[in-house]
């Protein structure tokens, strides 16, 4: 069976944050109910960052150009890349976190989760995050409960005709600029690079910067993205590697469940400290819109681009978002 | 914008005035709002008539609707001097008769030659068998509006202030929130007796008196909130801006006793006829004339029989929807009582009379996908009135020998016999011959049939303030007009009214205006509603460019305080490079732009209203009021 991917266009994107909002209604992540609990951002992304009820966020980033007019408005995703060579489920002590064998997709059984967020260490794109109150790690599960559900026949756009998909993830589904796509990765790619090279010739707006995101990083990742802007202003590393520490964890894995986690511990420190085990050591203050490292007690990022060293707080090899 | 720009601009889009090019123009309330926000349209329209881009495919000048509302108001009339189907209420000025309403607004050549088709068809559907020749159909029942009283938006609170207007129906409207100097209109509907409020949840509007700068003790009207169901939760058919008409299901019952608002309606009319009957009132006959058959077997109103009324058909004494033959074509409408139709425009949408309570089977459920033109008509998805018809003006697509002016675009051409045509023509392309049969016509130069000439207009008389469109400043502007020595246009409304209290630009040196976001919809009544939305985005903020902010020293993310003379906001400060300070004649301006879709109702999240600061002027033509461009001054909170 084919690898599938999830596809963005970040030319097409318009910020709508349909997919962010898509993504809480169908797996029913809550949103704060009380009056005017939500905090100002000071920024069209809301929230900030990812949560343990939020695993997808429209990211905003604005950067000067050169021009009289505008600016470089990079509007990005930010959620779980499903990686090829996925460090969280090399970490993951009891199996909850796996591969889909039909679509290479990193998906979550959260029956399993034990709550040791090795995960959230060990992902170089600071993506798994813990629900206190369930003690479970909550990340985008690639919609596998739509995804695995059958085919249904749907409408191709492009050709006009009806074939047969895999039912699409709600983000995907819900994207009304068609930024969103989903389908076989190669094909995802093979649209990606068409996409890129159109953005270069354009002759208004000259997007030499225009990349792929997703193609062989980590071994290729399961979202595929064009990047119209550079990629570091959408938040995402250039090179993004695993630890090499996290694959010492492989010969466990036989070895699953509760027993999993109790061989993990018994391995002590050094394997934690080696991969960088930080039990929720960044911390969003929605009241003075920055986030903190706890460890340290330094304000790694604030809203107002006053500071912004979230990538080197976190793990070296750890990148975020906004 | 420099000038360098603004040429590269032009430059750009003057290219498409080629053959083989099309521009379209496409525009929402930023062109509207203003003063002369209808002359702001006109331009649109002869830039596009100069550059050929009327009726190609891809071309046109088109609206980006809010909401579906906007097209209804003026395709049903839901504007006070319109009547359906772009006719014209009866006014007492120009209108006292029935033979001077006909006289007055029937053309000498053109389309329009039809209108006595068109209003007394109408007017059938109104009164039914009451409506006789011998009576004029009923015309005199029809209430004129008068001539020195003017019930549009702005002027409404005008007469509540002063004590016109006792009560008022806000109907799926917010005024309270979206009204210009909304503050003045709180206070103006204070003095209201009774308010009835039809919503889907209790707006600012049903809540006026609980506003924070109300007091409640001092307010004595009866306010009545009427829960409406939700679009989901009722049948019945939307149109968008491009006049494509499709129906929706019902896909839920109504939350607890919210009712669709057309059966609200029809209760408060059988009261209100029931009244008449037992009590007796006003002008009965204007009340108990009226034709109201709408109900389904279930003795409540069916919005199907209201779609068959809409289409119209062959009128008979004593039929029933069930037996009523609908028609294809407003060509069958005549003006002498033999046929109903309460708009004409939107004939053949429902006409299927053999399957008139499935409208899946109707044209205006169609659901077909195809488009054999390859140009983006898809002729079978939904019904576009009038008559199906995709592209206006699409006789302009050709030449004056009618050929196509680009054959990758053949919309119609004339192929030397008839007329080769990829959507329903906007011109008369055939004509009945002496024996009846249809008989093409050849190509001429009446290209647009709406119009008596049949010729698109570059200088209009039917514009309120001028033929050709003319620079004015916003009512509150940061700058002189140089273009001509007239600030403001000499037709603005409204100007003159206490509660505008026009600002200086000493006190308000700071260009502002108003826009919406994504994640919330119009006063926010239903998209503050919900949680994930509210979570997307939480605050009201004011974008201001980094120059303006270090000179306030307002950092981003600060609460800060903007304010005129009508009102006093405090929001978010969203600082930008994305604006910038503006020169403007020389002088270095700010401007700043704020969102508005919030206000004191609701349980998740509520803010100022943003629309008190706007000023409560209008355009003479559409009655707009200036949204788009006012002044303010702005500090840190
Ligand atoms: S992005 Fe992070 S959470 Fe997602 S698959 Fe890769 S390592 Fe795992
Ligand atoms: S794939 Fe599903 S879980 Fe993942 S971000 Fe999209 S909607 Fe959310
Ligand atoms: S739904 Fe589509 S357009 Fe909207 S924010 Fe998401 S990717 Fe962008």
């Amino acid at each position: 069976m084919a690898d599938y991917a999830i596809y963005l266009d970040t030319s097409k994107c318009t910020g709508c944050k349909g997919c962010q909002v898509a993504c809480k209604c169908w797996n029913q992540l809550p949103s704060p109910l009380g009056k005017n609990v939500n905090k100002p951002t000071g920024s069209y992304q809301s929230p900030m960052d990812l949560n343990g009820d939020t695993r997808l966020i429209v990211t905003f980033k604005e950067t000067d150009t050169d021009q009289k007019w505008g600016v470089n408005w990079s509007i990005g995703r930010r959620s779980c890349m499903h990686c090829t060579n996925a460090g969280c489920v090399a970490v993951c002590s009891s199996g909850a976190l796996y591969k889909d064998p039909n679509t290479g997709f990193v998906s979550v059984d959260e029956s399993k989760c034990v709550g040791c967020e090795y995960c959230a260490s060990a992902c170089p794109f600071d993506v798994p995050r813990f629900h206190g109150s369930q003690n479970k790690i909550n990340k985008c599960t690639a919609c596998m409960d739509r995804i695995s559900n059958g085919k249904t026949p749907s409408i191709n756009e492009d050709k006009g005709e009806t074939e047969t998909q895999f039912n699409k993830p709600a983000c995907v589904h819900t994207c009304p600029a068609g930024a969103l796509d989903f389908g076989p990765r190669s094909e995802m790619i093979a649209k990606a690079h068409e996409r890129v090279d159109f953005l270069k010739i354009r002759e208004l707006n000259p997007a030499t910067q225009a990349s792929v995101y997703g193609e062989n990083e980590l071994d290729g990742l399961h979202v595929i993205t064009v990047l119209k802007y550079p990629v570091d202003t959408y938040g995402l590393p250039a090179n993004p590697s695993v630890n090499p520490v996290t694959n010492l964890l492989d010969w466990a894995k036989p070895v699953t469940g509760l027993a999993a986690a109790a061989t993990v511990l018994g391995l002590g420190v050094s394997f934690l400290m080696g991969i960088g085990y930080k039990r929720g050591d960044l911390h969003y203050d929605p009241q003075k819109h920055e986030t903190i490292d706890r460890n340290t007690g330094e304000v790694v990022w604030r809203a107002d681009g006053s500071v912004d060293s979230h990538d080197k707080a976190a793990s070296k090899n750890k990148k975020g978002g906004e | 914008m420099d000038a360098e720009t603004l040429e590269k601009v032009y430059e750009i889009y003057a290219s498409t005035g080629a053959k083989d090019k099309v521009g379209a123009i496409l525009y929402a309330l930023g062109q509207t709002q203003h003063h002369y926000g209808a002359q702001n349209t006109r331009s649109m329209c002869l830039v596009q008539l100069l550059l050929g881009n009327i009726g190609m495919p891809g071309g046109s000048v088109n609206a980006l609707r809010g909401e579906p509302n906007v097209q209804g108001a003026t395709d049903f009339a839901l504007l006070c001097y319109d009547f359906p189907g772009y006719l014209k209420w009866p006014t007492v000025a120009s209108h006292s008769t029935l033979r001077k309403w006909l006289e007055a607004e029937t053309y000498s050549d053109g389309f329009y030659t039809n209108k006595p088709k068109f209003f007394i068809s109408a007017l059938k559907e109104w009164y039914g068998e009451k409506a006789t020749f011998e009576n004029d159909f009923g015309y005199d029942w029809l209430p004129k509006i008068p001539a020195d009283l003017d019930f549009t938006h702005i002027s409404t609170f005008q007469h509540m202030d002063s004590g016109d207007i006792e009560g008022y129906f806000a109907w799926g409207m917010n005024p309270a929130h979206s009204t210009a100097n909304t503050k003045f209109a709180r206070q103006a509907m204070a003095k209201l007796k009774w308010l009835v409020v039809a919503d889907w949840v209790e707006t600012e509007t049903a809540t006026f008196w609980k506003a924070p700068d109300m007091k409640p003790e001092d307010i004595q009207t009866e306010v009545y909130y009427m829960p409406a169901a939700l679009i989901y939760e009722k049948m019945g058919s939307i149109t968008n801006s491009g006049r494509w008409i499709q129906w929706r299901y019902k896909a839920l019952d109504p939350y607890q006793d919210a009712l669709p608002d057309y059966e609200i309606v029809d209760r408060f009319w059988k009261e209100i006829v029931r009244l008449y009957k037992t009590e007796g009132g006003k002008c009965p006959e204007a009340i108990l004339n009226v034709k109201w058959d709408y109900d389904g077997d279930d003795g409540k109103v069916d919005p199907r029989n209201v779609s068959m009324a809409i289409n119209g058909y062959t009128w008979k004494d004593g039929a029933t929807w069930k037996d009523r033959q609908l028609m294809t074509s407003f060509a069958n409408l005549a003006a002498d009582g033999s046929t109903a139709c309460a708009m004409w425009i939107y004939t053949g949408y429902y006409a299927n009379n053999d399957a008139k309570y499935d409208p899946s089977m109707q044209a205006v459920g169609s659901r077909v996908r195809d488009d054999k033109s390859g140009l983006g008509i898809y002729p079978g998805w939904g019904h576009a009135w009038p008559l199906n018809r995709r592209i206006l003006y699409n006789r302009a697509a050709a030449d004056s020998k009618g050929k196509a002016w680009d054959p990758e675009r053949k919309v119609v051409e004339w192929n030397g016999t008839e007329w080769e045509r990829n959507d329903v023509p906007d011109f008369g392309f055939q004509a009945a011959g002496p024996d009846g049969t249809n008989v093409p016509t050849p190509p001429n130069n009446k290209a647009f049939m709406m119009l008596w000439e049949q010729n698109a207009r570059l200088l209009s008389y039917s514009m309120k303030d001028a033929p050709l469109p003319e620079h004015y400043e916003p009512f509150e502007s940061p700058t002189d007009n140089v273009l001509n020595k007239r600030q403001n246009s000499p037709c603005i409304m409204f100007a003159d009214h206490p509660s505008v209290k026009k600002g200086s630009r000493d006190d308000y040196p700071i260009a502002v205006t108003t826009y919406s976001v994504v994640e919330q919809w119009q006063s926010g009544s239903q998209t503050r509603g919900c949680p994930a939305l509210v979570e997307s985005r939480p605050e009201q903020f004011v974008e201001m460019s980094v120059e303006l902010a270090e000179e306030k020293g307002i950092k981003n993310g600060d609460i800060v305080r903007v304010w005129n003379n009508r009102g006093d906001v405090k929001v978010t400060a969203f600082v930008t490079k994305r604006i910038r300070p503006l020169e403007v004649n020389g002088q270095m301006t700010h401007i700043v732009g704020m969102i508005h879709h919030w206000g004191w109702a609701g349980d998740y999240s509520t803010g100022d209203v943003v629309n008190d600061l706007a000023p409560n002027v209008g355009d003479p033509n559409s009655y707009i009021p200036e949204y788009k461009a006012f002044l303010v001054n702005v500090e840190k909170a």
